[in-house]
C-alpha cells in the first residue's frame, strides 16, 4: 500500500471498505462530476457580469502603494498588471467599455516599473489613437524618457505621434533628432531622423544626419541610401544657398537641437 | 578539517540527505512547469515584451521557490528533531550544539544552492526559445538570490531555536516583507516621524536583513550591468549577518532544554 493510501485508509476508518463497493465510487465519481460543473458554471455566470471586472479596476490602488506593497516583486507585479492591462484593451476592442481606467492602469504599470518601455509605448498609442488624447501620450512618454535616458525608442515614440497623428512635421524632427542621438539608436532611426528633416524643410539638417549616417552606418544599402539621399538633397541646398535663404527654422544644422 | 568541522559537514549532509527524502526537489519541476507556462500561455498576452516579462516570471519564481523551501523546511528543522527525540541521539556523540545548528544550517544552504542550480539550468534551456539578452548579468542574479536566501534561512533557523515551527514560519515571511521595505521605511521615519518613530525604523534597518540589497532582478532583466563591488559588499553584508544568526542561534540553543 503506498504512503498516501496508508495514511487515508488510517485516517477515515472504514474508508477502504467504502471504496471496495462499486455504488460507493459511483456516488463519488457523480458528486465529482456535480460539483465540478456547478463550479465551472457558477464562475461562468460570475466573470460574464460586467461588473465584476470594471469594479476590480475602480479601487486599484496607486502605482506608489503597489511600489511599497509588492515588496522586493515590483516588476513582476507590473508584469501581472500589464497582462491586465492587455486583456483590458483586448475588451475595449470587443467593445465591452470605454478605456476609463485605462490611464490608471498603465501608470500603474509603469510605476511599478519605470523601465517598462513596452508598456510605454503600447500606453503612449492608445491614449494618442483610442482615446484620442495625443498630449496625454506624449506626457506618458516624457515620463517614460525621464525614467529610461539614453533609450532611442522613446523619443522615437513622441516624434511618430506629432508625425502621424498632429503633423507637426518640424516637431517630430527635433524627437526624431533626439532618438536618432541615443546611444543605441539603430540605423532606421537615424534614417528616420533626416527624413523627417526633410520633411519639415530642415534641408541642412537632414543633409548632416544623413552624412552621419553614412559614416557610421556598417550596413552598405543603408550607406548608399544615405549618399543617395544626400546627393539629391545637394542641389536643393545649392538653389537655396543661391537664392540667400538659409534653413533658419530648425535646430542647428549640426544635429545638435534639443527639443 | 577540525573535528568540528566534520561533525557540521556530517549534520548538514544528513540535512541535504533528509530534504532529498522530502521530495523537496519536486518543487523544481514545478518551477519547470511555471517557466514553460510563462513562456507558452503567457507569452501571447505581453505584447512585444515577451523579453522582459518572461525572464522576469522566471528569475521571481527562483525566488519564491527558494523561499517556499527555506520557510517549510527551515521552520520546522530544529523542532522536527526534537520531537522525534532523533536530536538526544546526535547530540549524545561529541557534536556541540553549536555545531549541530550550524550544520542545519548547512544542509539547507546546500539543498537551496542545487535546486538554484536545477532551476538556473531550466532558466537557460527556456532562453533557447525565448529572445532574452543573456548576459553576465543572469549569473549575478542567480548568486544575488542565493545570497538573500542564505541571509533569510540563516534568521529562519535563529528564530527557530526559540518558537514554534508555525511561529517561525511566520516570522520568517514577515522578515521577508519587511526585510524588502526597511529602507523605505527608514525614510518615512527620517521625513515624517518624531524621535521615537525615527528610531524605531532605524533600529528596525539595522537590525532586520535588507534585503533589497540583494534585488538585482529589475536591473537585470532590462539589461543593466551588475557592478563587481556591488557583488562583493553584499556577499561580505550576507556573511556578516549569516554568521550573526547563527552566533546567536548557537548560544541560543545551547541553553535550551530539550525535554
Amino acid at each position: 500500500m503506498s504512503g498516501a493510501r496508508a495514511l487515508w485508509a488510517g485516517a477515515m476508518p472504514g474508508a477502504a471498505a467504502a471504496r471496495r463497493t462499486w455504488p460507493g465510487r459511483l456516488v463519488t465519481t457523480l458528486s465529482v462530476v456535480a460539483l465540478a460543473a456547478a463550479v465551472t458554471g457558477l464562475l461562468g455566470r460570475l466573470e460574464a457580469r460586467p461588473q465584476a471586472r470594471a469594479d476590480e479596476r475602480l479601487w486599484l490602488p496607486s502605482g506608489l502603494f503597489l511600489r511599497e506593497s509588492t515588496v522586493g516583486f515590483r516588476e513582476t507585479a507590473a508584469d501581472a498588471l500589464w497582462f491586465q492591462v492587455v486583456q483590458y484593451y483586448g475588451e475595449y476592442r470587443h467593445g465591452r467599455h470605454d478605456l476609463a481606467y485605462f490611464n490608471g492602469m498603465i501608470r500603474g504599470v509603469t510605476t511599478l516599473d519605470p523601465r517598462f518601455l513596452e508598456a510605454y509605448r503600447f500606453g503612449a498609442l492608445v491614449l494618442a489613437t483610442d482615446m484620442r488624447d495625443v498630449a496625454g501620450g506624449v506626457d506618458l512618454l516624457r515620463r517614460g524618457i525621464q525614467a529610461n535616458p539614453g533609450r532611442a525608442m522613446l523619443p522615437f515614440e513622441v516624434g511618430f505621434l506629432h508625425w502621424v497623428l498632429t503633423r507637426d512635421y518640424a516637431r517630430a524632427a527635433v524627437w526624431f533628432d533626439a532618438a536618432a542621438r541615443a546611444p543605441d539608436a539603430d540605423d532606421f532611426t537615424r534614417r528616420f531622423a533626416a527624413f523627417a528633416h526633410k520633411r519639415a524643410g530642415q534641408l541642412e539638417v537632414s543633409y548632416v544626419l544623413w552624412r552621419n549616417l553614412r559614416d557610421t552606418t556598417s550596413d552598405p544599402g543603408m550607406r548608399d541610401l544615405a549618399e543617395r539621399m544626400m546627393a539629391k538633397i545637394e542641389p536643393q541646398l545649392r538653389a537655396r544657398a543661391a537664392a540667400g535663404a538659409g534653413d533658419g527654422s530648425g535646430p542647428a544644422p549640426d544635429g545638435k537641437g534639443r527639443p | 578539517m577540525t573535528g568540528n568541522g566534520d561533525h557540521i559537514a556530517a549534520v548538514a549532509l544528513n540535512t541535504f540527505r533528509e530534504t532529498v527524502r522530502d521530495r523537496i526537489f519536486y518543487l523544481v519541476g514545478l518551477f519547470g512547469l511555471v517557466l514553460i507556462g510563462s513562456s507558452a500561455i503567457l507569452s501571447p498576452l505581453t505584447v512585444g515584451a515577451q523579453g522582459k516579462v518572461v525572464p522576469d516570471v522566471g528569475l521571481a519564481s527562483l525566488s519564491l521557490f527558494g523561499l517556499l523551501v527555506v520557510i517549510f523546511v527551515g521552520s520546522g528543522m530544529l523542532h522536527k528533531e526534537i520531537d522525534k527525540r532523533t536530536i538526544t541521539t546526535i547530540l549524545a556523540k561529541p557534536v556541540s550544539r553549536r555545531a549541530y545548528v550550524v550544520g542545519k544550517f548547512g544542509g539547507l544552504i546546500l539543498t537551496l544552492a542545487c535546486m538554484l542550480a536545477a532551476m538556473g539550468a531550466l532558466f537557460l534551456l527556456m532562453t533557447l526559445w525565448i529572445p532574452v539578452r543573456l548576459g553576465a548579468g543572469y549569473a549575478a542574479a542567480f548568486v544575488f538570490a542565493f545570497l538573500e536566501l542564505a541571509v533569510v534561512t540563516a534568521a529562519t533557523v535563529l528564530l527557530s531555536t526559540f518558537v514554534s515551527p508555525v511561529l517561525a514560519a511566520v516570522l520568517t515571511l514577515a522578515l521577508f516583507v519587511v526585510g524588502h521595505v526597511s529602507a523605505d521605511l527608514k525614510a518615512f521615519g527620517a521625513l515624517v516621524g518624531g524621535p521615537v518613530l525615527r528610531l524605531a525604523t532605524d533600529v528596525l534597518f539595522y537590525v532586520l536583513p535588507n534585503l533589497e540589497v540583494f534585488n538585482v532582478r529589475g536591473a537585470v532583466v532590462h539589461g543593466d550591468p551588475v557592478s563587481g563591488a556591488h557583488l562583493a559588499l553584499a556577499a561580505l553584508y550576507a556573511a556578516c549577518y549569516v554568521a550573526l544568526c547563527l552566533v546567536l542561534a548557537g548560544a541560543i540553543f545551547t541553553r535550551r532544554e530539550l525535554k
